[in-house]
């Protein structure tokens, strides 16, 4: 096996200055052979732009698409560029093939490669946020594992903030570093990840971790009814109606308290505490 | 108690004058289940474990193999030697006595009271013209096991059984949750005090606290009325806290079965072992060991041969079935792209039958030396067997494969993995 260096020379004499990022993007990936890396950033010498292409898409840069010769010049460019980017992006995302995955349609994907799709155009520009509402729910427990894998290395890789929205607790627990728990429109709890799983203050967060079956527990204590009717909400506290419990004063609290600095509880239970 | 003998369902998907492709929903399951217990069934989507309930409660007619219902030990014991011998008189007098799928007329109609399911989505599964009340009744009345009024009472009985009470029983679909159309199918599942309920994903579409609430009822449930359940789900915390026994389906085939402890806490097979190190757990920065699956599970229409779970096991070797494209693949990849500049342009590389790959224009040496360098990384090239060198082309010889069966180990569960053949020849 070739050492980096020694790669990075080669990619160099083929002719391939200029995309080192695309380059990197492929090495760094963990779920191919090494040497099909190989393979892959030789066939990277086809997308290389040619001088004019290159011009053609430095003018349209400073804005001057406008002009029709550097239309005509760029947008073959541009085009080109793009799937050179959208590649980048796929492959460091672990889609293998993209030549052909770039020219295929959604439903010619699987649901594990399509999240990851997804995944890519959010990440296309660049982003300072990027929010994922639900991405694992419709996906098996095995590709769930490889999408949660992708985004815990996300995270690593890029400066981006995930805000990562889900209704399991336990994919929260494998990626977040602090959560937020919401009921019926209003943020009951937030804390670092180990706070609300080992020492949640919050009645509806308690019963959340109580009902997450498991061999050991005999019983699950799910709190009586549903979420309440979004149109007519309790007055306080909306989780007051279902709370073992709750007090008169619930339906009037409406309150964030800090317990610590950084664990926010909207509870009356704590209002003396702080 | 419920038995089911090599269980085959293939759907036909194009039908043209020339290919008629199967997609293999179930290939071949044998599955017992006793009287009184929780069978969990896991798997992922796509890998038959629907079909399979709804076959087991004779919604769907297998296109192989047989359901046995209200046999004991003993019947099952019976019918599995003339399965062996293959005593067809004896398989006939069995299946005509015991078959769900042989009843007809009043022993079917008997027969649907005893079994019953409750499906996936409540919000799809009522119907949404009919009161609470008629749909609870229905399968009453088309058994001829209540009617009238009786029904009715029964009917006010159950909802408040499974916690809903009588004012639902006017009520229309619509105006109820999620949770309460659950109930509800819940209810028209047990109206015919059956013996067996297929429970297929009763949770999956509904909130943490509300499938905590239907969890809690389907055991009360069961602990009352002694109820055999086949409960169907992805969910392996779901199956980890309902289930007795669990079994592991992937593409159609059941990889491993056993006591519940026994498979969820110390799996053996390698899917199961790699489908519970995937599941999240409620406890961040756990430290534990994680095996990610690479790719996808197979196509069913056109199934791996051998194990069909060898292109993505981490511990596959020579025998789990590597068929010559596999490994021509993966040869060609190393020829034409990792070791080009010790083959140059003109090797070219075919396969000749089942078992043999020919390449010309290449030397024996170097190929093997390139097999043994990579056989760790690629596992396919681990199925080579031979590499002779002929007149002008070198000719590759590989494996012959086993197709795993349910391999029973000393502690009683079955695996259906290479790895653990010979453990079962010495228990």
């Amino acid at each position: 096996m070739k050492e980096k260096e020694v790669l990075y020379e080669y990619a160099l004499k083929a002719g391939l200055n200029g995309i080192e990022e695309q380059i990197f993007a492929i090495w760094n990936r963990e779920d191919i052979h090494e040497a099909k890396k190989e393979k892959m950033i030789i066939d990277l010498a086809k997308d290389k732009l040619g001088l004019f292409e290159r011009i053609g898409l430095k003018l349209a840069r400073k804005g001057m698409l406008k002009i029709p010769l550097i239309s005509r010049l760029a947008r073959r460019a541009l085009i080109k560029e793009g799937y050179r980017v959208a590649k980048e992006l796929l492959s460091s995302l672990g889609i293998p093939q993209v030549d052909s995955v770039v020219k295929m349609y959604p439903h010619e994907l699987s649901g594990g490669m399509r999240q990851r799709v997804v995944i890519a155009i959010a990440l296309a520009n660049n982003p300072d946020v990027v929010i994922l509402d639900e991405p694992t729910s419709a996906l098996d427990v095995t590709i769930q594992a490889q999408i949660l894998e992708l985004i815990r290395n996300l995270r690593k890789k890029t400066n981006a903030a995930f805000l990562f929205i889900s209704h399991d607790l336990s994919v929260l627990a494998e990626v977040s570093d602090r959560i937020a728990i919401m009921y019926a429109g209003k943020v009951m709890e937030v804390g670092r990840v180990e706070q609300i799983f080992e020492e949640p203050l919050h009645p509806y967060t308690k019963m959340l971790l109580d009902v997450i079956p498991t061999m050991e527990k005999d019983t699950l204590k799910p709190a009586k009814g549903t979420i309440p009717d979004a149109r007519y909400p309790p007055p306080g506290c909306p989780f007051a109606p279902r709370c073992p419990f709750a007090k008169e004063d619930c339906l009037k609290f409406d309150r964030e308290i800090a317990v610590t600095k950084d664990h926010i509880v909207s509870c009356i239970l704590y209002e003396n505490k702080k | 108690m419920i038995a089911a003998f090599g269980i085959r369902k293939y759907f036909n998907v194009k039908q043209s004058m020339l290919s008629n492709l199967m997609l293999k929903a179930v290939d071949g399951v044998d599955l017992k289940i006793r009287k009184g217990e929780i069978f969990g069934l896991v798997g992922e989507s796509g890998s038959g474990k629907t079909t399979l309930g709804r076959i087991l409660v004779g919604l769907l007619e297998p296109t192989e193999g047989d359901v046995l219902f209200d046999v004991d030990e003993d019947v099952t014991s019976r019918y599995e030697n003339a399965l062996l011998k293959g005593d067809k008189e004896e398989l006939e007098a069995l299946s005509k006595k015991y078959s769900i799928f042989k009843k007809r007329g009043n022993n079917r109609k008997i027969l649907r009271r005893k079994m019953n399911i409750v499906f996936q989505d409540p919000y799809s599964s009522l119907d949404p013209r009919m009161r609470i009340i008629d749909i609870v009744k229905e399968p009453m009345i088309a058994t001829d096991y209540l009617k009238g009024e009786a029904a009715e009472k029964r009917v006010l009985d159950l909802l408040e059984e499974v916690g809903l009470g009588k004012s639902f029983a006017q009520r229309y679909p619509h105006e109820l949750s999620g949770g309460q159309r659950q109930r509800v199918a819940i209810a028209r599942a047990l109206a015919t005090e059956p013996e067996f309920v297929v429970l297929d994903e009763p949770t999956s579409a509904l909130d943490v606290s509300v499938q905590a609430q239907i969890l809690n009822l389907l055991k009360k449930l069961k602990q009352e009325r002694e109820l055999t359940m086949l409960l169907i789900t992805h969910n392996i915390a779901v199956v980890s806290y309902m289930a007795d026994r669990v079994g592991v389906m992937y593409a159609g085939k059941l990889m491993e079965v056993g006591d519940k402890i026994q498979v969820l806490k110390n799996p053996k097979h390698p899917y199961t072992v790699s489908l519970i190190s995937a599941v999240p757990q409620p406890k961040p920065r756990s430290i534990r060991q994680r095996i990610v699956l690479k790719g996808e599970p197979p196509n069913l229409i056109f199934l791996p041969r051998g194990c069909i779970f060898h292109p993505r096991c981490p511990f596959a070797f020579e025998e789990c079935g590597w068929s010559t494209d596999e490994i021509v693949d993966d040869l060609s990849y190393l020829i034409s792209s990792k070791y080009y500049e010790s083959f140059g342009e003109s090797v070219s590389i075919r396969t000749k039958d089942e078992n043999t790959i020919i390449i010309e224009n290449a030397k024996a040496e170097l190929i093997s030396e390139i097999v043994e360098k990579e056989k760790a990384n690629l596992k396919s090239l681990t199925a080579i067997k031979k590499i002779t060198q002929e007149v002008n082309y070198v000719e590759i010889k590989i494996h012959d494969f086993i197709t795993p069966e349910l391999y029973k180990l000393d502690d009683g569960r079955k695996v259906a993995c290479l790895l653990f053949r010979a453990e079962e020849k010495n228990a």
